[in-house]
């Protein structure tokens, strides 16, 4: 049989550093990705779609959010199967008791809410582990497991654990406190009881430990962190003789319309500049690029103008143009610029107040400081106003 | 540029003028009005603009009207420390010369020479400053913007230390301002896209904040359902038990309720029992009851038949004494009225007595009072006919002044006739006439009669046909017998007036006047003291002399009274002798009365004892028959009542109906106790208290469920609204936007701030240049209007360097404000202090065209000590004063003078 396994939606997510405009398109990017997954589905051949947990971002979702993820699924051409995962668990407020979601669900789509095995086809069963809760006090998968009766699974009959969480293997922080055990999956898969492992909770493409233990990873990016977000697993599995392993090949398809994309650079001169431009000026998709960009280094006033005028070009272009304090640190350098304004008089005497309190700024304002508009002027604002002196007396503006 | 020589030839109307320039110091051109002061500046200003060649309106200007002359004009001047001679011919034939002078001489003409001169001009001389420091009649005396002139922009930089000015400054601080206008308003509050963003911003922060709050209130409902779900889980346990504990009470009782049966339905006959135990009785008690009270009832029928024999006894004894009560009651009221009758006449005498006095009282008061009023009408008269008498009331003023008159003629009188001769006429054979002139003399002397007759008046002795004599009074006498003529008229009239004959009648009719007054008076008062107890209506009728009516009626009254007392008195009755013994005879009547009064109450009282006990005596006996009548009828009833109770049940059965129900009592008492004992064996009521109280816990217990799952499906149908309306994600979306505002607003208010930053910096070191730049100036122009006005002379000066406001003794007045005098005082001091900063060798000479003539003698005193120390010592400075009055620049020390003349 075929699947398409995938997991880690995050419908109704939202990002701080997203303008309103690219988080609409955004939210809208995660509900199309459902239609481009159901074409897959349809145009692989595949016999159902297994979502292993975290459809939504988290449990209170707006009820247009939900219908419209409803109505993505209701285009999907064959069955779907959802497992509610740590950010969608069932427990209270879950979106999947909901009277909307209860209501409105597709007949073709299906929640599996209850641990344990579920036959969805002649010859084919789910073992499903659903978070119950936001804190499980154990491992859901194992616990699914434990529900199989003993032995390989019957004959002719396909196994698929469709799980949610990270797993000892790979995510020994702290936080987890209940890590999906693969050794047992691993036994089970050796055994034949059961063939495939389908996770989800890891936002990148990842094989763990087994070829037949795989995260599928989020269809479309969450984060810079993530390897290899973007993809969808098509996965033919078949079983073997009664306890023996069955095969199982799975290939990744990327369905992915969104990029984050992390650079950074260093800033020193001209050519710096120019190639950080050029650069820019040749990523593809930039509507639907979130870049995150760092960059450090040491320019000159009128550098650094052009500089701000680059990044200020390419962030009209791209969905988000993210500078984080902790990544970027330009240093501005009192150089000839200025001088060869030829600002005399008292203009000469002003600027050169205005440079001297500049040079005692530390750096950008952090935006970790608790952000008040209108303070009294400052050395930050006297490097901004240096910025703005040089710009002005070039006739340029703003 | 210095000037040394000016010669004018045909300009305007000047034929020919040279005059000479001292290098350095004032020269004074002085000159009558129309003499061409001021052509000589035209003259000078059209060598260096106008070309020769030209045919401009200027240049025809500069031609005198009169005459078809060429104009020229020639100057000796030092320019760019270069002395040049340099010449112009106009209209015809024209020319121009130059002349190179020094070391290195040149003579040019022509272009060349134009050229060359205005290369020289275009190099060295500052037009701005030569325009400046030329005070022309027709200027106020301000100083033209010198901001532009670089030789003055040059010195006070140099003055100031550092290049001040900047190019540029001005397009650059419009660029700033209006950068600063895009974010602050002009009194620095936030606008435009700036305040925008603040309110995005702070919207943001109440969505936040607002998602926040319902996001909390989503997880306090989530613990909320929590709890509520421990509490149903208890409840739901606490309901297990309850019902278990039930279960097991409920199988008790069922065991131990035949017990208890038994031993109701034991209770229940035993009650039966006593029922009807009471019943019989009952039944028995009254058949003892109604015998007995039969008995009673004739018993005491015989009693109350015997007592009302008694009662009727003693009823005729009473009433015996009743009619002997009444009788000496009736006696005793005829006793109390004799002794009223009594008291009545003695009472009657002594009033009869008292009126009898009150009469002749008031016949007495009326007799005085009406011999009072006759006297008092008597005066009245004799008052009323004095005043009446058609004269004036005579008084002792008007005697006095009669007497007075009569003395005072008298006098005159005697005077006269002593001072005026007397005339004795002796009538020998004629008549002689005497005319004395008061007609009172003789008139005629017969011959032979000797008449002495006093002149006292114009006196005439004629006899007629022979002679006549006239003794004339002197003026005095005349003047006397003016004065007796005047006196005896008036005392003629005064007695007319009075109606007297002399001085003694009216003295005699005085003298009864006052006597009649004085009459008036007396029996007036009297009059008034007799009749004042009558109050005064009565005092005033009777000092109008009228008999007082009120006194009249009351002695009729009196009358009146004292006959209807003797009419009522009794007959044969004697009249006491006096008002004491009446009074006696009235107290001892009535002392009578008293006595007789309560005699009479004593028997009253008596007899309405008697009526009360024959009313009660009656009484009782009524009573008692209606008693004896009513026990017979009941006597009879309850006879009755006895036969027929008998006919039913008699006394026999009663008493052994009583016997059996007894015996059934005592039976079922011992049932009952068995069967008491029975169940305190089996302990029924342990088991049903146990039933009743594990019924009522387990009732409390499902109360408590039912509450709780109400609760709890209450909480459940919030959570799943909350669920339903997607806070989460309501506060993330809040969240973003809150970060976007905050982002937007992080760079908009840099921009703000640099923009403000920048702005406060430029214009902070502007003004301070502007401070520095105008300093050497203001401080120069200062130090001479020091010299002019005092030490508290100030000046503000603008930043085009031109005069704005003048300090003065603390009180700044705008320069616009200044008087015309002030103004060009000030203008001529701006433009020395100007010439003093300047460099000398590129320094134009000060010109002041007809000034000071609004300045007072001592403003142009202090103003020549200021021109001739602007100009002595290092000063290397040209000053040239035009003028038509010279005397205003005399004070000028070391001054050169040109005078023009025609």
């Amino acid at each position: 049989m075929r699947l398409l396994h995938t997991a880690d939606w995050q419908i109704g997510m939202t990002r701080s550093y997203l303008p309103p405009e690219a988080q609409q398109r955004l939210t809208t990017a995660r509900t199309e990705v459902v239609r481009r997954i159901g074409a897959l589905a349809s145009e692989q051949g595949c016999d159902l779609v297994v979502v292993a947990g975290d459809v939504f971002e988290h449990n209170q979702l707006t009820p247009q959010t939900v219908r419209r993820a409803l109505e993505a699924l209701r285009e999907v051409p064959v069955p779907v199967y959802l497992l509610p995962g740590n950010h969608d668990h069932l427990g209270p407020m879950s979106v999947w008791s909901s009277p909307l979601l209860r209501e409105e669900l597709p007949e073709h789509v299906r929640i599996l809410d209850t641990a344990g095995v579920v036959q969805v086809a002649e010859g084919v069963e789910l073992v499903a582990a659903p978070w119950t809760g936001k804190h499980p006090v154990s491992d859901p998968v194992a616990g699914a497991l434990d529900l199989l009766p003993e032995g390989p699974s019957p004959e002719g009959t396909v196994r698929i654990v469709v799980g949610h969480g990270g797993v000892d293997l790979l995510d020994r922080d702290q936080h987890n406190t209940v890590p999906v055990a693969v050794e047992p999956l691993v036994s089970a898969l050796s055994g034949g009881r059961v063939h495939y492992v389908a996770l989800g909770d890891r936002h990148s493409c990842t094989q763990v430990g087994d070829p037949a233990i795989w995260y599928s990873g989020a269809p479309e990016p969450t984060d810079w962190r993530e390897q290899r977000p973007g993809e969808v697993l098509v996965v033919d599995v078949e079983p073997g003789p009664p306890g023996h392993r069955g095969t199982v090949e799975v290939r990744p398809q990327r369905v992915a319309r969104w990029t984050y994309l992390a650079l950074a650079r260093r800033v020193d001169s001209e050519d710096d500049l120019e190639a950080l431009d050029r650069e820019l000026g040749l990523l593809p998709g930039k509507e639907r690029t979130v870049l995150r960009l760092g960059l450090r280094g040491t320019l000159g006033l009128a550098q650094h103008a052009r500089l701000e005028e680059i990044l200020e070009r390419h962030a009209d272009l791209l969905a988000a143009l993210h500078r984080p304090e902790q990544h970027n640190d330009v240093v501005l350098v009192d150089d000839d610029d200025l001088g060869e304004l030829g600002l005399g008089g008292f203009l000469a005497s002003a600027l050169e107040e205005i440079r001297g309190e500049a040079a005692a700024a530390s750096g950008p304002p952090s935006e970790q400081e608790a952000f008040r508009p209108g303070l009294p002027d400052d050395e930050a604002s006297a490097r901004d106003a240096l910025s703005l002196l040089y710009r002005l007396t070039r006739g340029g503006s703003r | 540029m210095r000037l040394h020589r000016l010669t004018l030839r045909d300009v305007k109307g000047v034929r020919e003028r040279t005059v000479d320039f001292p290098d350095r110091g004032v020269l004074v051109i002085e000159g009558p009005n129309e003499i061409g002061k001021t052509t000589l500046l035209d003259g000078f200003d059209a060598l260096l603009m106008l070309k020769a060649t030209s045919k401009a309106a200027a240049v025809r200007a500069l031609a005198p009207v009169d005459r078809d002359v060429a104009p020229f004009v020639e100057a000796e001047l030092t320019i760019g420390g270069q002395r040049v001679r340099y010449a112009k011919r106009w209209l015809r034939t024209p020319s121009t010369t130059l002349d190179i002078l020094g070391a290195r001489p040149e003579h040019l003409t022509g272009d060349a020479a134009q050229q060359r001169l205005d290369a020289m001009v275009e190099q060295h001389l500052d037009r701005t400053l030569w325009d400046a420091l030329r005070l022309t009649q027709t200027g106020d005396g301000s100083v033209a913007p010198l901001v532009s002139s670089a030789v003055l922009t040059a010195a006070l930089d140099t003055a100031a230390g550092a290049q001040q000015h900047a190019d540029g400054a001005d397009a650059l601080l419009d660029k700033v301002a209006a950068e600063v206008a895009l974010y602050f308003t002009a009194t620095g509050r936030a606008t435009g896209v700036y305040r925008e963003a603040l309110t995005r911003h702070t919207e943001a922060q109440d969505a936040v904040a607002e998602a926040h709050r319902r996001l909390e209130e989503g997880a306090a409902l989530l613990e909320r359902l929590g709890q509520a779900r421990e509490r149903a889980a208890a409840t739901d346990s606490e309901v297990g038990q309850a019902a278990e504990r039930l279960a097991a009470a409920e199988r008790v009782a069922g065991q131990t309720e035949a017990v208890a049966t038994a031993h109701e339905v034991a209770l229940e006959r035993l009650a039966h029992a006593q029922d009807r135990q009471r019943l019989t009785r009952r039944a028995l008690r009254q058949r003892e009851a109604l015998v007995a009270e039969r008995e009673e009832c004739s018993r005491e029928l015989q009693q109350a038949r015997h007592g009302n024999r008694a009662d009727l006894e003693a009823a005729e004894e009473q009433a015996q004494a009743l009619l002997m009560a009444e009788a000496a009651a009736e006696a005793a009221a005829t006793k109390v009225e004799e002794a009223a009758d009594d008291v009545a006449a003695a009472r009657a005498d002594a009033d009869h007595l008292a009126a009898v006095r009150e009469l002749e009282v008031r016949r007495d008061v009326l007799d005085r009072a009406e011999e009072l009023i006759k006297a008092v009408c008597a005066a009245r008269g004799v008052v009323a006919a004095q005043e009446g008498s058609g004269g004036p009331p005579v008084g002792g003023e008007l005697a006095r002044r009669v007497r007075a008159l009569q003395d005072r003629l008298d006098a005159m009188t005697l005077q006269h006739d002593g001072a005026t001769p007397s005339v004795e006429v002796e009538a020998w054979d004629s008549v002689v006439e005497v005319d004395t002139g008061d007609q009172t003399a003789v008139n005629s002397v017969r011959p032979g009669e000797r008449v002495r007759v006093q002149a006292s008046h114009d006196t005439t002795v004629e006899v007629p046909g022979h002679a006549r004599i006239r003794v004339r009074l002197h003026e005095e006498a005349r003047h006397r017998v003016a004065e007796i003529d005047r006196l005896r008229v008036e005392l003629r009239h005064t007695l007319t007036e009075l109606n007297c004959a002399d001085v003694d009648e009216v003295d005699a009719l005085v003298e009864t006047a006052e006597a009649a007054r004085t009459r008036l008076r007396e029996a007036t008062r009297d009059v008034e003291a007799l009749l004042r107890p009558w109050g005064s209506t009565v005092t005033a009728e009777a000092v109008a002399g009228v008999l007082p009516r009120r006194l009249v009626e009351e002695v009729e009254q009196a009358r009146s009274r004292v006959a209807h007392g003797l009419a009522a008195r009794r007959a044969g009755r004697e009249l006491p002798v006096d008002d004491a013994r009446a009074r006696v005879a009235v107290r001892v009547a009535e002392g009578a009365l008293r006595d007789a009064r309560e005699r009479h109450q004593r028997a009253r009282d008596a007899l309405a004892r008697r009526r009360a006990d024959v009313a009660t005596l009656t009484t009782r006996l009524d009573r008692a028959e209606g008693h004896i009548a009513a026990q017979q009828d009941r006597v009879r009833a309850l006879q009755t009542q006895l036969v027929a109770a008998r006919e039913d049940a008699s006394d026999e059965v009663l008493a052994e109906q009583v016997g059996r129900c007894a015996a059934e009592v005592g039976d079922w008492t011992r049932a009952v106790h068995e069967a008491a004992e029975a169940m305190a064996a089996a302990n029924v009521e342990g088991a049903r208290a146990e039933l009743r109280s594990a019924r009522h816990q387990h009732t409390l217990a499902s109360r408590a469920r039912e509450d709780a799952h109400a609760e709890l499906n209450q909480i459940k149908g919030q959570v799943e609204m909350a669920a339903g309306e997607g806070r989460q994600e309501l506060y993330d979306l809040a969240v973003a936007h809150l970060d976007d505002a905050e982002r937007d607003l992080r760079a908009i208010d840099r921009r703000a701030r640099a923009a403000r930053h920048l702005h406060a910096t430029l214009n902070r070191h502007r003004d301070n240049a502007h401070r520095a730049y105008v300093r050497p100036y203001t401080h120069a122009l200062e130090e001479l209007g020091r010299q002019v006005y005092g030490s508290g002379f100030a000046v503000t000066v603008d930043e085009d360097l031109s005069l704005s406001a003048r300090t003065l003794g603390g009180v700044t007045v705008p320069f616009a404000e200044l008087s015309g005098g002030a103004k060009e005082q000030l203008g001529i001091l701006a433009r020395l202090a100007v010439a003093r900063l300047v460099d000398p060798t590129q320094g134009v000479p000060v010109v002041i065209d007809d000034a000071l003539g609004y300045s007072d003698p001592q403003r142009l005193q202090q103003m020549g000590a200021v021109l001739g120390s602007a100009t002595e010592g290092s000063a290397d400075m040209q000053v040239i004063l035009l003028t038509c009055t010279p005397e205003r620049y005399a004070t000028i020390p070391d001054v050169h003078t040109v005078r023009l003349t025609a």
